[in-house]
């Protein structure tokens, strides 16, 4: 086992129900999303990460070790929870600068450190107010203010972008982003699709305790052949168009959804992208917009549980 | 669509307050052994006073050792504590009392919701025993009808006023926190934390008046008189005066403070 | 093991436990009630009451201070240590530390000892001195009665609190179950005969209080246990609970609430 976390044939039952079932996946360097709908798993394979959570069965390792009952461990690591509780009657940076001296931080330098990260998330001006005067933007900001204060290798953020404001959004993502360039791992489960294909390549797909695709968005897409990619293409002249491809074998169909509108569905995206522009300057057509609306994750994740 | 009217709507509060409370076994442990344990022991200690050679004479005085029966008490502050502390602060503290206020229901029609859930239960062990005990015992023939129907009507009016006492203080108790376990605690400590030093206090200052300070005290005072019972340390008609003040005192707080809550989110 | 880490460690969960539990709204409650007994014996001695003399302040101390008010300030306190952070979904943030399981149940502990002492002492030495005060006695005069006195509140607050702590560990709803323990079975308990009162708590502090008090409402209470033999149950019985409480702590898996 050698990546960041690599788990194999994880099953946890929570009494009757199955939290995740047969779980096996690995989580690279950088940033990893972890997408998947509600109850399909994440939060129950975060609880194991952190150790909150024993597997039932199967094997998980997170940067080599075990992390059950590991307290080493849990000094390379940051955790996000999923949930907005903080202690409400610390200050913000009471809070944060608590857990950097749990973590056994010399007081002073505890203090300065819970400054920086309040400072890196953007909370340098309510860093004296009690938490729970915090709204729920500056509760996420402060949740991965104390992730990071102290240095972690590894970061799991449970949903950290939920209820988020947009300038907390921004915030967030950047951090996150700026973590991961000075080297840092990042496995982050998020609904906000759009997002998390901003900042990383790097998915997996979970749905009902199962890891269902792992890796490229791009190349699990392409994987996909039995779905044909869907390209929407802005033209005056559909039909002229779509008699112009249709000599491309790949081509699966031909829709016209607007006046001005060509829906091809192709086997082979890259052929067709390669071989379009040609066709369209050979018969003197216009393209005035092109679009996939399959290229991206919330097509892929449609297409994989049906 | 027309809405639901006013009455509706408190009964759609109190049937699923109810419902829920008859999923937790907690609550139907407490209200199945409390109401078999105190109308048990009422039914028993009154039949075998009645059946006991050389006795005084057969009468409503006889239904007093039912009310004063400490089993009662016990378990009136059991089920106030279970079922009482959480009705409303699950509530705050799920924020299902957003959804609730948000709803054209009034926070009067709310409380008096949550207190048609409280009573009915708390009354099991309150005012069932009282009731039910004089009407086995008539019927059974060890009492006159007449005896044991007075009974039965004195024993509903005394057990509703512990009933009514215990709910309101839990109820208030339930309205300032979102943690129900303290609200719990809370009636408990009103109980015993009353109870026991005003006993202790009438013992060592010989001064009655100090009994006036625990609830159980001033119901028995009222039970005395209500039943005919010889009379005890305090008079009865203060202790009236507390238990149903206090009653009101802690249902109008509730109120209140019901009207001034802003359920902060987020 | 790094010492130094792990005195840091310890006087952060400590200090950060004592602020909640004293700091707080919460406070409110418990104190109040904890000053009960300040409060009786500051009316005994405003209403000039000449009978209330350090006879009457024990009679008072016993069944309130030791059976409603000690029981109910450690029930408290101990039962929030562990569960009210399961309940608030915030043991993630203890529990991603580099701090065994164990050692968050035992520093956490420790600062419930302080806080609940901080609570529960003043207000005995304070009654104590008010009654001396108010009979005309020397402070000097009864230092068996406070003596006895601090020494089973800090038994007890010992004893409860590890019981209480392993109940928050070991069920859902330890504040109830714990009211029932506590003021159900610890009153009635010496009322059933032979040994079985020694299963209780408060009979090793009632055994106590008779045993070093030279006149007061135990003397004749039905105790052969020593003040040796019962603070060294007392301790075992602590000691037992906090083991049992760590061990069950290290095994819990948290399924945080929805």
């Amino acid at each position: 086992m050698s990546d960041v976390v690599e788990t194999i044939g994880v099953s946890k039952w929570y009494g009757e129900v199955l939290g995740l079932n047969t779980f096996t996946a690995s989580f690279g360097p950088g940033i990893t999303g972890l997408v998947g709908p509600n109850g399909a798993g994440k939060s129950t394979l975060f609880k194991l990460l952190i150790g909150q959570l024993r597997a039932d069965q199967g094997a998980l390792t997170m940067l080599g070790e075990n992390p059950w009952n590991n307290v080493p461990l849990k000094r390379r690591l940051g955790y996000c929870p999923e949930h907005n509780q903080l202690y409400g009657w610390l200050t913000g940076q009471q809070f944060v600068e608590t857990l950097l001296r749990l973590d056994g931080m010399p007081t002073t330098q505890a203090a300065r450190s819970a400054k920086d990260a309040l400072e890196i998330v953007g909370l340098s001006n309510v860093r004296h107010r009690p938490t729970r005067t915090y709204s729920r933007g500056m509760r996420q900001r402060a949740k991965l203010a104390q992730a990071l204060a102290h240095d972690p290798e590894i970061l799991i953020l449970d949903e950290p972008l939920s209820g988020a404001d947009p300038l907390a959004r921004v915030h967030i993502l950047r951090t996150i982003t700026e973590f991961a360039r000075n080297g840092g791992h990042v496995l982050m489960s998020t609904h906000v699709l759009y997002e998390i294909e901003r900042i990383t390549n790097n998915i997996v797909l979970i749905h009902n305790g199962k890891a269902i695709a792992t890796g490229d968005i791009h190349a699990i897409r392409a994987l996909i052949d039995e779905h044909p990619h869907a390209v929407r293409l802005v033209t005056p002249r559909p039909r002229d168009l779509a008699q112009a491809l249709a000599g491309m074998e790949h081509i699966v169909s031909f829709e016209f959804p607007a006046l001005d509108t060509l829906l091809v569905r192709t086997r082979k995206p890259d052929s067709f992208y390669k071989e379009l522009p040609k066709i369209v300057v050979d018969h003197g057509l216009e393209v005035h917009g092109l679009e996939s609306p399959d290229d991206s994750l919330e097509a892929v994740f449609r297409y994989l549980v049906g | 669509m027309p809405l639901l009217d006013r009455r509706q709507r408190i009964r759609a509060i109190v049937t699923t307050g109810l419902r829920r409370e008859f999923k937790r076994p907690a609550a139907i442990i407490a209200i199945g052994v409390g109401t078999a344990v105190t109308s048990l022991t009422a039914i028993v200690t009154v039949l075998i006073a009645s059946l006991a050679p050389g006795g005084p004479p057969l009468g409503l005085s006889f239904f007093y050792s039912a009310a004063s029966n400490p089993v009662i008490l016990f378990f009136v502050t059991l089920m106030a504590s279970v079922v009482g502390s959480g009705l409303i602060a699950d509530d705050i503290d799920s924020m299902a009392l957003t959804l609730y206020l948000s709803r054209p229901i009034s926070q009067a029609d709310y409380l008096i919701a949550k207190a048609a859930i409280l009573v009915p239960l708390v009354s099991m062990v309150a005012v069932l025993p009282l009731v039910l005990t004089p009407f086995l015992a008539a019927i059974l023939g060890f009492f006159p009808w007449d005896i044991g129907l007075e009974a039965m009507g004195v024993g509903f009016l005394v057990g509703l006023l512990l009933t009514m006492f215990y709910a309101s203080i839990s109820l208030f108790l339930s309205s300032i926190t979102r943690r129900k376990s303290y609200a719990a605690a809370g009636v408990f400590a009103v109980t015993f934390g009353l109870t026991i030093p005003a006993g202790i206090l009438w013992d060592v200052t010989q001064n009655s008046a100090l009994l006036l300070l625990s609830p159980w005290e001033d119901y028995q005072a009222v039970a005395r008189a209500a039943f005919g019972a010889s009379a005890g340390p305090i008079d009865w008609p203060a202790a009236l005066v507390i238990l149903l003040g206090s009653t009101i005192l802690a249902a109008f707080i509730t109120y209140m403070r019901m009207k001034a809550i802003e359920v902060v989110s987020g | 093991m790094d010492v130094m880490r792990a005195f840091r460690q310890a006087r952060t969960l400590i200090v950060v436990t004592v602020r909640y539990l004293l700091g707080t709204r919460r406070v409110i409650p418990t104190a109040l009630l904890a000053s009960a007994p300040v409060v009786i014996a500051l009316a005994f001695a405003v209403a000039r009451i000449p009978t209330y003399d350090i006879l009457v302040f024990q009679s008072l101390m016993v069944p309130l201070f030791l059976q409603v008010v000690l029981i109910f300030v450690t029930l408290v306190n101990a039962t929030t240590l562990v569960r009210e952070e399961i309940e608030d979904n915030t043991l993630p943030y203890l529990m991603t530390r580099p701090i065994s399981k164990p050692a968050i149940a035992v520093y956490k502990y420790v600062g419930y000892l302080v806080a609940v002492l901080v609570l529960l002492v003043p207000p005995v030495v304070l009654a104590y001195a008010v009654t001396e005060g108010h009979s005309g006695d020397p402070m000097t005069a009864d230092l068996d009665v406070l003596g006895a006195l601090l020494l089973t509140t800090v038994l007890g607050s010992v004893a409860y609190g590890a019981l209480f702590l392993f109940l928050s560990v070991l069920v859902r709803k330890p504040l109830a179950v714990g009211l029932l323990i506590g003021f159900v079975w610890e009153s009635v308990v010496s009322s059933f005969p032979g040994d079985v009162p020694k299963i209780s708590i408060i009979h090793y502090l009632k055994s106590i209080i008779k045993d070093l008090v030279a006149v007061g409402p135990l003397t004749n209470y039905t105790s052969d246990i020593s003040t040796g033999i019962a603070v060294a149950v007392l301790v075992g019985f602590s000691i037992a609970m906090l083991v049992l409480a760590l061990f069950q702590f290290q095994q819990m898996e948290f399924r945080q609430k929805a």
